[in-house]
């Protein structure tokens, strides 16, 4: 590379680093995932596919719901999350319905629940900020898919 | 420690935080990673605030909107966690990491232009991430002029640009295979990129890319 590349790549870089920076928190985000791994498991990655406003503009700031949609090849889950001050109610969907042990990770710490033969689950009152969840599917007729996760996300 | 056939690049563009180049980042990768395999926790917690933000920039480049790249980037992680035992040269771990970011964020970006053609959101991830007022106002009179006529270079210019202005050492094979085009050509249409570049701020006003 001659100095004059070498130069322009580096005001290049500068310009991105300013005009496009990472999102704040990205980094603990990440070691917030890591620390639900289990090397034990082989799960299938969902990806965030779509957040938005559930109710878009009908509610005020004190009672805001939106949603968040996570995919994968074979599954999706959906999470309508309803915001009360600094806590949360999630209530989830897995489509196609999975009865599933759920493993949830928010910034208190972590607790287990269950996804019914409907695919559906409730997270009563979660803190708001950093939330990620693994999915067990539980024994079936139809065999037992294998477990999936989502990425850290903040709700 | 033994000097690396691959230390010895009169540039420091490997050096994200503006580091000194005697301490490369791939090096201080290197050591972090080391420690982390020998049981040192702290090590990787300083590994991915390190790199994450690298890793972000060449995702970025693949047009992904923020969700998706703060996803790609998560995902990376996770890969390099389940698949550390397979680093068989602990050197290269940044080049890995690099890598694997590219080659997800590529899936990624064709999945969406496939499944959401038509989709508003599937043409915004199609096009170079556009700064919005806000950033542009981050920015001084000097980067302005050099943000507008970036954008006015080709997507895959700005791509190529972008993850060589972020990688240490890219591997130009892979990268060759994502943007399409002959491993010997990216060095040239690296350097005919910056030219076509340095045209446009000679001549602001004027002309089409």
């Amino acid at each position: 590379m001659t100095h004059d590349d070498a130069a322009m790549m580096s005001r290049l870089r500068r310009l991105w680093e300013r005009a496009d920076p990472p999102p704040e928190h990205l980094a603990d985000r990440v070691l917030f995932a890591l620390e639900l791994e289990d090397l034990d498991t082989e799960f299938e990655l969902l990806r965030l596919t779509e957040r938005g406003d559930a109710l878009a503009g009908a509610r005020g700031p004190s009672s805001d719901v939106t949603s968040v949609t996570f995919s994968g090849p074979t599954l999706t889950v959906m999470l309508t999350v309803s915001v009360t001050g600094d806590r949360r109610r999630v209530d989830g969907w897995i489509a196609p319905a999975t009865r599933s042990r759920v493993h949830v990770h928010t910034t208190d710490g972590g607790y287990e629940t269950d996804a019914d033969t409907n695919g559906r689950f409730v997270l009563q009152d979660v803190p708001g900020g950093m939330l990620s969840l693994a999915f067990y599917p539980l024994p079936d007729a139809d065999g037992t898919p294998t477990p999936f996760r989502t990425p850290t996300v903040e709700i | 420690m033994e000097t690396s056939p691959r230390a010895g690049r009169s540039t420091s563009i490997a050096d994200v935080d503006g580091h000194s180049p005697a301490d490369p980042l791939w090096q201080r990768s290197e050591r972090l990673f080391a420690a982390w395999r020998q049981g040192d926790a702290d090590a990787l917690n300083a590994l991915v605030r390190i790199l994450s933000p690298v890793l972000w920039h060449i995702v970025r480049a693949y047009g992904l909107d923020r969700d998706a790249s703060d996803d790609v980037v998560q995902t990376t992680w996770l890969t390099l966690v389940r698949r550390s035992g397979s680093i068989r040269d602990e050197r290269a771990v940044l080049r890995w990491l690099t890598t694997t970011a590219r080659r997800e964020a590529w899936r990624v970006s064709q999945r969406s232009r496939r499944t959401a053609a038509s989709d508003d959101d599937a043409l915004e991830a199609a096009l170079p991430a556009q700064a919005s007022a806000e950033t542009t106002a981050l920015l001084d009179d000097e980067q302005r002029l050099l943000w507008g006529q970036v954008a006015r270079l080709s997507e895959r210019c700005q791509r190529l640009l972008r993850v060589i202005a972020f990688s240490d050492r890219p591997d130009y094979a892979v990268l060759a295979a994502d943007l399409d085009m002959p491993v010997g050509s990216i060095g040239p249409t690296r350097a005919r990129c910056l030219d076509k570049l340095r045209a446009l701020l000679s001549t602001p006003a004027g002309g089409t890319s």
